[in-house]
């Protein structure tokens, strides 16, 4: 979740419903975004200083809350994303092997 | 804050609604969908406030609920966990205590910290008294104390009219009680006014022989009472605590000085040559220990220069009294403290050991709830949770077991341990314990937990690779930790074997004499009524004649001073006649007084000539009898017999020679450790003195036996008592009774660790098999026959064994070598001890083996494989 919080994230700031679409729709609906963890993770990650938040106007003239990324969150999203990798060809080894 | 949440899931809630209704959905039911989508504000407002870390007490309560349940849930190691703690704490806490009363505890006099004791120090007499004069010049000299005093204990008879009783009392200068600053619980202490020579003498009871000889009688000041024949005026009642030097009674001095031991002689102001006065004294309060050291060693260089002939080569020595009443147990102690030290170490190690296995096998609940979302402080204080509820149980139940402890072990205590009833449990020492404990449990759970769950933060500990390779890591502390106990077991293990062996060599000692069905007690003669020497050699004639005479005895006799007994007979160079000495070498020799049925009543035979019979009963000839180790000392494969000895001056008139007319065995004084001291026995008939220690044979029994001396005793003075009665078999068993103590406990501990060692052992390599039953799946799987299996982990458990051992070795040796006061005929590096030792360890860590392995061949690799 965390990961694709940031990934999200990376592209442009954006306020929490927001990214909710924009997982759903990246993913084509494979990934079902639960509000209540969305919401723990990116309280979550506020505290540890990967994301900031800060309250903007959005196009309707509404108050919301904007996440964008922070340097601390940048690396942590390389670092998630190399052992994703990792984690995914190990994976694959095993589902290989099964296979053969 | 919340109310800015609140904004931001209202915000969230209208883009949802907005849309769901964009898509044609009914406003109002879009509304409610978005709503369950949500799943509820307040679940998320609870959650937000957990990520933000805010506790409340609910969750704290919740904490614990979860954690009495994650402990419930594997009560075998929960159970093991809390039994070490309450071994390791309770134990340690009660030595502590024990320790702690005695060595390190204040006395509880109101000076307690000033108070100093004085010492005449010569090469071999380092805790010496001294002389009237000497005390005086002493007092005089001295500035750096604010109040000095000096006593003398002797024994003293009072006489009631239900009867003698001896006591222990002391003489002692006005000045005395001031010293320790203690108050009177009864009428006044001595002082300089009232108290000195010239007045009429006075006394000063203990509180416990006040209650005990007088009945606690609220007006016994100013009553008199007879004590050795002199009548007293009683001016004081001690407090309850106050019994220093462990007397019953204070009474005051015709002198300036305390009453000499022997009356006669000359004014004891004056006299320079009898040495027998105790000197304590309060530091002033700017005054160290060291500047009133360089004082007193000031004065005493003037003493031996004013004072050649009695002052060659002496010192003056000071202790402060709390080490001086410690001494001789203080080695044994802070032995005790080193092994309360080591089990404590093990027993954490244990705790650690079982509680990070615990945790390796949790991490994979951690990581999944890690991932659910669950915070790193939620899981960590879960932990903080377990830990504490561990350690505190532990705590409490530690806390009870060292009052029970503590109470047994001073039951066990011999008689002569020093200010034993100061001895309570000391709480300090238990939270002290509790913390440490606490601090273990906390680290060794936190720690892989948190590892955990920083790096696993996605799924991958969901899977069996990095379980394995974090294991491994695990493990390899656990490993240390058992190498660790095992290797601290040993060292308790050869401990409490060395001292088994000691004690085994001291029983098996021959003591010089048979002590089976023998009894002694000892008693005095007042010089009031036995002054001349006819009277005294006469009084001990008749014991023995009647007491021989009794139906049942089958022999009895009178010494001076028993063997193993320390007793009054010291040492006092004589002249053998025709041997001039050489300087320094004078002929040096214990000196005794018997009578002539002493020998056969103690069974000490007689090697070369004759022992005493009844014709030596006249003043001459003078005869003497001398033991073997003199005989040898001095006439080196020749004879003795017909040799003549005095200990008068032989250059001088009058001089009275005495005939060697026998050799006796030896028979060991001071203890069963001495080696046997040369002595000459003189007869009560020829050298009287007033103390005398009578011994008698019989088969009766030993109420029999004991009724037997002492009516013998009074029928011939109904006015003195005797005291010190006991058998010769409880005198022996007596003298070992500190190493005896030191053994039992030493060998609880050694147990314990064992103990501690193979729970952990078996912990650690059951915990192993668990983890990798998806190998051992496998390898049976393929083939692998059970006993292979069995084998490879009985392999591993005995390599952490030996490596165990050799660490114990190493450690063992210097730790030994300082026991090596206590030990007795064996060596600190003994090498049948540490093999004994070393077998037993490596036979119990193989039973410890024995069910993991066991479990291990056992594995099922349909169920191991599936478990994955």
């Amino acid at each position: 979740m965390d990961m694709l919080i940031l990934k999200v994230l990376e592209a442009e700031p954006m306020h929490g419903w927001g990214i909710t679409k924009r997982i759903q729709q990246e993913s084509e609906g494979a990934l079902q975004v639960n509000q209540g963890s969305l919401y723990t993770s990116l309280l979550r990650m506020t505290r540890n200083g990967w994301i900031k938040s800060e309250w903007r106007l959005t196009e309707n003239n509404r108050k919301a809350r904007y996440y964008s990324l922070s340097k601390a969150g940048k690396k942590q999203l390389g670092n998630e994303e190399a052992r994703w990798a990792r984690l995914a060809l190990g994976v694959e080894q095993i589902l290989g092997l099964g296979k053969g | 804050m919340d109310r800015e949440f609140r904004d931001e899931m209202a915000h969230h809630l209208e883009l949802e609604t907005r849309e769901l209704v964009q898509n044609g959905m009914d406003p109002v039911e879009a509304r409610r969908q978005a709503i369950m989508a949500f799943g509820g504000e307040e679940v998320y407002r609870e959650k937000a406030r957990d990520a933000r870390g805010t506790r409340s007490f609910e969750d704290l309560i919740q904490d614990i609920r979860h954690a009495l349940r994650t402990l419930r849930k594997s009560p075998l190691t929960s159970g093991v966990i809390l039994l070490v703690l309450t071994l390791g704490i309770g134990a340690s806490a009660s030595i502590f205590s024990v320790v702690d009363g005695i060595l390190f505890r204040p006395l509880p006099f109101p000076n307690a910290d000033g108070i100093v004791q004085v010492f005449s120090s010569e090469p071999d007499d380092p805790r010496g008294t001294f002389s009237g004069a000497d005390y005086l010049d002493i007092v005089a000299q001295s500035e750096a104390f604010q109040g000095m005093a000096g006593y003398q204990t002797r024994n003293i008879n009072l006489v009631q009219e239900t009867g003698p009783q001896r006591l222990r009392g002391a003489s002692v200068t006005p000045g005395f009680f001031q010293v320790f600053g203690v108050q009177p619980f009864l009428g006044r202490t001595l002082s300089p006014g009232a108290d000195g020579p010239g007045q009429a003498p006075t006394v000063v009871l203990s509180h416990g022989l006040w209650e005990s000889a007088f009945g606690a009688d609220a007006e016994i000041v100013g009553r008199v009472v007879d004590l050795n024949y002199q009548m007293r005026e009683v001016v004081g009642v001690m407090p309850p605590d106050f019994d220093y030097p462990g007397v019953s009674l204070w009474t005051s001095s015709a002198y300036n000085v305390p009453d000499p031991p022997v009356e006669g002689a000359e004014n004891p102001d004056l006299d320079r040559g009898a040495e027998y006065i105790s000197i304590i004294g309060h530091l002033q309060e700017s005054v160290s220990i060291e500047e009133a050291r360089a004082e007193l060693s000031l004065i005493s260089q003037r003493l031996n220069e004013d004072y050649p002939e009695v002052h060659e080569g002496e010192a003056i020595a000071a202790l402060p009294l709390q080490e001086v009443l410690t001494e001789s147990i203080r080695p044994t102690l802070q032995l005790l403290l080193a092994a309360v030290g080591i089990l404590l170490l093990v027993a954490c190690g244990n705790v650690a050991n079982l509680l990070l296995a615990r945790a390796s096998g949790r991490r994979q609940e951690m990581s999944l709830r890690r991932a659910l979302g669950a915070s790193r402080w939620r899981l960590a204080s879960q932990i903080l949770t377990e830990s504490t509820l561990l350690a505190g149980g532990g705590g409490i139940l530690g806390a009870l077991f060292a009052v029970g402890c503590t109470a047994g072990l001073m039951r066990l205590a011999p008689a002569g341990i020093p200010r034993a009833d100061e001895v309570g449990v000391d709480l300090r020492f238990v939270v002290f314990a509790t913390l440490i404990s606490l601090v273990v449990g906390v680290v060794s759970g936190l720690l892989p937990a948190l590892r955990s769950s920083q790096e696993d933060g996605g799924g991958g500990a969901l899977f069996s690779g990095t379980r394995q390779a974090g294991a491994r890591g695990r493990s390899r502390t656990r490993r240390a930790l058992i190498i660790g106990e095992v290797a601290f077991s040993l060292v308790l293990m050869v401990g409490a074997g060395l001292m088994v062996r000691t004690l085994l060599a001291l029983n098996r000692v021959d003591p010089g004499f048979q002590p089976e069905q023998t009894m002694a007690a000892h008693l005095f003669l007042p010089e009031a009524r036995y002054e001349s020497d006819a009277e005294i050699s006469d009084f001990a004639r008749r014991v023995e004649e009647s007491l021989r005479d009794r139906p049942g005895i089958q022999a009895a006799g009178l010494v001076l001073s028993l063997p193993i007994r320390a007793g009054l007979s010291g040492r006092f160079s004589f002249s053998i006649e025709g041997y001039v000495p050489q300087e320094g070498n004078e002929p040096f020799g214990g000196y005794q007084i018997a009578t002539p049925g002493y020998f056969e009543a103690l069974g000490i035979s007689t090697l070369r000539g004759r022992s005493f019979t009844e014709a030596d009963g006249a003043l001459d000839p003078r005869v003497v009898v001398v033991n073997e180790a003199l005989a040898e000392a001095f006439w080196p494969g020749g004879d003795p017999i017909g040799q003549r000895v005095t200990w008068d001056d032989p250059e001088g008139e009058d001089v009275e020679w005495s005939t060697i007319v026998g050799v006796v065995e030896n028979s060991l004084q001071g203890g069963l450790d001495q080696d046997p001291r040369p002595e000459v026995f003189r007869l009560y008939s020829q050298a009287p003195i007033s103390y005398m220690t009578v011994v008698a044979r019989g088969e009766m029994g030993t109420a029999a036996l004991a009724g037997a001396l002492r009516e013998t005793v009074l029928e011939i003075d109904g006015r003195i008592p005797l005291y010190g009665m006991a058998t010769m078999e409880e005198l022996l068993s007596d003298s070992l009774g500190q190493r005896r103590f030191f053994m039992s406990l030493l060998a609880t501990f050694a147990s314990m660790a064992l103990v501690l060692a193979a729970v952990g052992l078996y912990g650690v390599l059951r915990y192993g098999v668990s983890q990798r039953a998806r190998e051992v799946g496998i390898q049976v799987a393929l083939g692998a026959r059970a006993g292979r299996i069995a084998k490879g982990v009985v392999g591993e458990g005995l390599i952490l064994t030996l490596l165990g051992l050799a660490l114990g070795l190493a450690l063992a040796l210097p730790a030994t070598h300082f026991m090596s006061g206590l030990l007795f005929r064996i060596h600190s590096w003994d090498p049948a001890t540490y093999l004994i030792s070393g077998v037993i360890l490596t036979l119990v860590a193989a039973a410890a083996c024995g069910p993991p392995a066991f479990k291990a061949a056992r594995t099922d690799p349909m169920i191991a494989l599936r478990e994955e």
